[in-house]
């Protein structure tokens, strides 16, 4: 079990290492850091003095490693917009997309698993299509559209809702049902499926055979089963749902991480676009990491390891 | 016993307008994606027979023209006026060139990239696979959305930028896909025969596998499609996607946004469009793998 | 009697229409007796005896004269009421030991959760019933066992867990659907004991179903012969190794090879396969591969009486043969 969760841990740092190389090479592909820096009116004095002062005119590796080097000490870079450190910019505004993700991720999982549940339990009846039928449109439905029609409906028509920024728990809810919305398809879907194979199986006819409540078999036995593929889904999903969170942040003006991404990018603030890809890349990282330490307790099977 | 009994039994994921693996013409999903893509079609194909205005001609004391259905509205602009009074039936019709076209390019270049990688990574095992499987992990860490803003932002705004950063990056579950399906194939015997016969790795690959791996591609490119469409609405909805004039729909919602309070519409009709679109190409998506590759359910 | 069927059908549902897999089979169990359900793959027993606790697919349909299970109708007790006969007074056990117990669960949660199912006792009372059971099955250290998972044991191990799980609440009748098949040839020999003892201690009615005739041989007091899905042959076990009537049951009967009488030539099997499904019409099923096949065999034959409590689906009973 231990040497599992070293492995674990090794094969993320890897691809933490490998993500951070890409976000590094971002900033050279958008030309000269220092052209950006100083303003694409400045005379080529400037951008020497600025090429040395940013150290850009050192190899790349070796900028790469001292950026890293930063990172890994808690230093992100300076955000060229805000003129502070980026790791502070970043914190405040994860705290807002974290508390997002994770109400939708609750609504998500609230909805969709006893969705699954009674969809794997009577497959082809007619809440099964329902289900089907909420999840294909929730995988087609754009997520922008789906905000600017709750915004319609709950704003616009029937002002009950306020259409930005989050001061109330009023202002949570759509952003919360669309971010929401954004994974239940995938997980409904998982957990249905799930479901139908594992009550397919050998175990469940012996517990059918040994007289088990219904109930136990679809709980404890089934769903128990059903349950590591879809813990290691939820995780995945919420990592994405992080990454969606710019959209539904740009229609609701709320101002977390996801707006703070789309507003840097816009504003050559090539820093915070950096640690934002790494933030982002370190969630679905750590998150699949913790799911997938998570199945090999719930599994005996992965414990003898 | 048990087989007999099983195989009587209803199969795993399904979409919701199929019961039972079915024959194309019993198949519902399939049917219906597939008459409403060919809608589209139609109206990409023919749009310039169709629209009955130039999509980009502006003419602003017509703007805000309410569609045909609400008061104000009239039948010489069905759909009425966006802000620059620019017909929006027409912009409609010529919006949907652009996501097809979207839609199809990057399935091709996507599929190309992941299948290559799935193939190699299926074929080959072992260290290839295991570093191919590392790029796809690392693939799936990166935020798309961002990544691809940035790329845009980096690249300059422009269809082909789109294009190919779309394809450049959603080509994880074709890799996922064609990686498990060629490890499934390794061991047939009609693959170990060619080998033997001495059929170069590049032969075995495009004569042997890409022949049985096609329905399974097919299956996943109208999946991806169906993504790449909403990424390029979502792109061009945050500014950072196909650049204006053009008609795409996910920025004409955008340029509706402003005017959510007067002039819904704007919004309503592009999304519901590019609703219908993905969610015809899902259907058919769904509906082909009932039929052709039943066993790649989840 | 302790279990009593008569005119038991089972039709499937299917894509390709209704499928007829069991058709008016009648057997009888009496307390303490073993019956033993014999036939190839596909002739329908297992799921006859899935059908005892309705514990059928949803496609199928289940049609009989009677289902008794002492006074208690099986055919027409609803759902609520044969979920406690189920692992109580009427368990099964199944073929494939490896996939019968859930990976997730200790041994010991499996099995009391059977008896918490049935009994208002305690867990720890279950438990120290499960300790009882793995005692009786012949597994030692059974405090230990409680706490392992599927997976640390041997196929032949979990079987005996299969069968003390059968068993926790000590029931009238136990269904075994080739329960030795799936494993070794040794191991099977010791449970084979083991259910036999088990079935005399407990005073159980056993219906035990095969294709091996030589395990048939060893335990059996009455046997059934299933083919196609019908009843061929049934009667006491004495009788029909004795006096096998149907060709199909004497055929199965030549095709054991026999290490006490070394033959010099070579080993008969029966020409032909049997029916699908799909095929199953109004004749004689075995027709196809019968030596002593006549025009009379393409009507339905009903069973025929051969001797005291024995008979065969055969209108040539009693007849001489080639053989």
């Amino acid at each position: 079990m231990l040497g599992y969760v070293l492995r674990r841990f090794a094969i993320a740092c890897l691809l933490m290492l490998f993500v951070s190389f890409v976000a590094y090479i971002l900033l050279f592909a958008a030309g000269d850091p220092a052209v950006t820096i100083a303003g694409a009116e400045a005379k080529s004095d400037d951008i020497a003095r600025v090429r040395e002062l940013y150290g850009f005119d050192r190899p790349i590796l070796i900028q790469y490693i001292d950026w890293l080097w930063g990172v890994l000490g808690g230093d992100l870079g300076t955000s060229l917009y805000f003129k502070r450190p980026v790791a502070g910019l970043l914190l405040e505004r994860f705290a807002i997309t974290a508390k997002l993700g994770a109400l939708a991720l609750t609504l998500a999982l609230l909805v969709a698993i006893p969705l699954g549940v009674i969809a794997g339990r009577k497959p082809n009846t007619l809440i099964d299509r329902f289900a089907l039928l909420l999840a294909v449109v929730g995988q087609a439905m754009p997520s922008f559209w789906f905000a600017l029609l709750l915004m319609i409906l709950f704003s616009v028509t029937f002002p009950i809702l306020p259409a930005s920024g989050l001061t109330s728990w009023r202002s949570y809810i759509m952003p919360v049902i669309v971010l929401g919305y954004f994974s239940t398809p995938a997980i409904m879907r998982l957990t249905r499926s799930g479901m139908i194979s594992a009550l397919e199986a050998d175990y469940i006819r012996t517990a059918r055979a040994m007289g088990l409540p219904e109930r136990k078999v679809l709980f404890d036995y089934a769903l128990r089963n059903a349950a590591l593929p879809i813990v290691s889904l939820a995780s995945a999903e919420f990592g994405f749902m992080l990454a969606g969170s710019i959209i539904v942040e740009n229609v609701f003006a709320i101002h977390g991480a996801g707006s703070l991404a789309w507003e840097s990018i816009a504003r050559a603030d090539l820093p915070t676009v950096q640690a934002l890809v790494l933030c982002f890349s370190l969630f679905y990282v750590v998150f699949t990491m913790l799911a997938d330490i998570l199945n090999a307790l719930l599994d005996p099977r992965m414990r003898a390891r | 016993m048990t087989d007999l009994v099983n195989s009587v039994n209803p199969g795993s994921d399904t979409s919701p307008l199929e019961g039972r693996p079915a024959r194309w013409r019993s198949n519902g999903s399939l049917l219906l994606g597939l008459s409403i893509l060919a809608i589209v079609v139609a109206m990409a194909i023919f749009a310039p027979l169709l629209a009955p205005y130039d999509p980009y001609a502006q003419s602003l004391p017509n703007r805000f023209t309410p569609p045909v259905w609400l008061p104000g509205g009239g039948w010489d602009h069905i759909l009425g006026t966006d802000q620059l009074g620019r017909d929006y039936l027409s912009r409609i019709i010529y919006g949907s060139r652009i996501s097809l076209s979207i839609g199809i390019g990057t399935a091709l270049v996507s599929g190309l990239i992941g299948s290559t990688l799935g193939i190699c990574a299926g074929y080959f095992g072992g260290r290839i696979d295991s570093v191919i499987m590392f790029v796809v992990t690392a693939r799936l860490a990166l935020p798309v959305v961002l990544v691809a803003l940035a790329i845009v932002a980096i690249f300059g705004s422009s269809f082909t930028v789109v294009l190919l950063t779309l394809g450049g990056l959603l080509w994880e579950r074709f890799a996922l896909v064609t990686r498990a399906a060629t490890i499934q194939l390794r061991g047939a015997d009609f693959v170990t025969a060619a080998e033997i016969q001495g059929a170069t790795v590049p032969q075995v690959m495009l004569h042997q596998l890409i022949p049985n791996l096609a329905n399974a591609i097919v299956v996943v490119a109208t999946l991806e499609m169906a993504q790449a469409m909403i990424l390029e609405a979502a792109l061009s909805f945050l500014g950072l996607g196909v650049p204006a004039p053009m008609p795409s729909w996910g920025l004409m919602i955008a340029e509706g946004k402003a005017q959510i309070l007067f002039e819904p519409w704007l919004i309503t009709i592009p999304g519901a469009f590019l609703f219908a679109l993905v969610l015809a190409t899902n259907l058919l998506g769904d509906g082909l793998r009932d039929v052709l590759a039943p066993e790649s359910r989840n | 009697m302790l279990l009593n069927v008569k005119g038991l059908s089972i039709n499937l549902a299917t894509q390709r229409g209704t499928l007829s897999a069991v058709q008016d089979v009648s057997f009888h169990v009496d307390k303490g007796e073993t019956l033993c359900i014999v036939g190839e793959s596909g002739c329908g027993k297992s799921i006859t005896a899935l059908s005892l606790l309705r514990l059928l697919p949803a496609s199928a349909r289940l049609t009989a004269e009677t289902i008794s299970f002492n006074d208690l109708d099986l055919l027409t007790l609803p759902e609520a009421d044969i979920r406690p006969l189920r692992g109580n007074r009427l368990s099964m056990i199944f073929q494939d030991p490896m996939s019968a117990l859930n990976p997730l669960h200790t041994v010991g949660r499996q099995l009391t959760d059977v008896l918490l199912a049935h009994q208002h006792v305690t867990r720890a009372k279950a438990a120290e019933r499960a300790c009882e059971l793995l005692l009786k099955v012949g597994i030692p250290n059974p405090e230990e066992r409680l706490q392992q998972y599927p997976h640390e044991l041997s196929g032949g191990l979990r079987q005996r867990i299969v069968i003390a799980m059968a068993l926790m609440c000590e029931p009238e009748l136990i269904i075994a659907d080739e329960p030795t098949t799936a494993l070794d040839v040794t191991i099977q020999a010791d449970l084979l004991r083991l259910l036999k003892e088990l079935q005399q201690a407990l005073g159980m009615g056993m219906i035990f179903i095969t294709h091996d005739l030589g395990l048939v041989s060893r335990i059996a007091d009455r046997i059934v012969v299933m083919y196609a899905g019908e009843v061929v042959e049934a009667g006491p076990a004495s009788a029909i190794f004795e006096h096998p009537a149907h060709p199909y049951t004497r055929a199965l009967l030549g095709a054991v090879p026999d290490p006490s009488h070394p033959r010099m030539e070579p080993l008969e099997s029966i020409p032909g396969t049997v029916p699908s499904l799909l095929s199953r019409d109004k004749t004689c099923h075995f027709r196809g591969r019968c030596p002593m096949a006549q025009d009379i065999c393409n009507n339905r034959i009903s069973l025929q009486t051969v001797g005291a409590d024995h008979q065969a689906r055969c209108i040539r009973v009693g007849a001489e043969d080639s053989q």
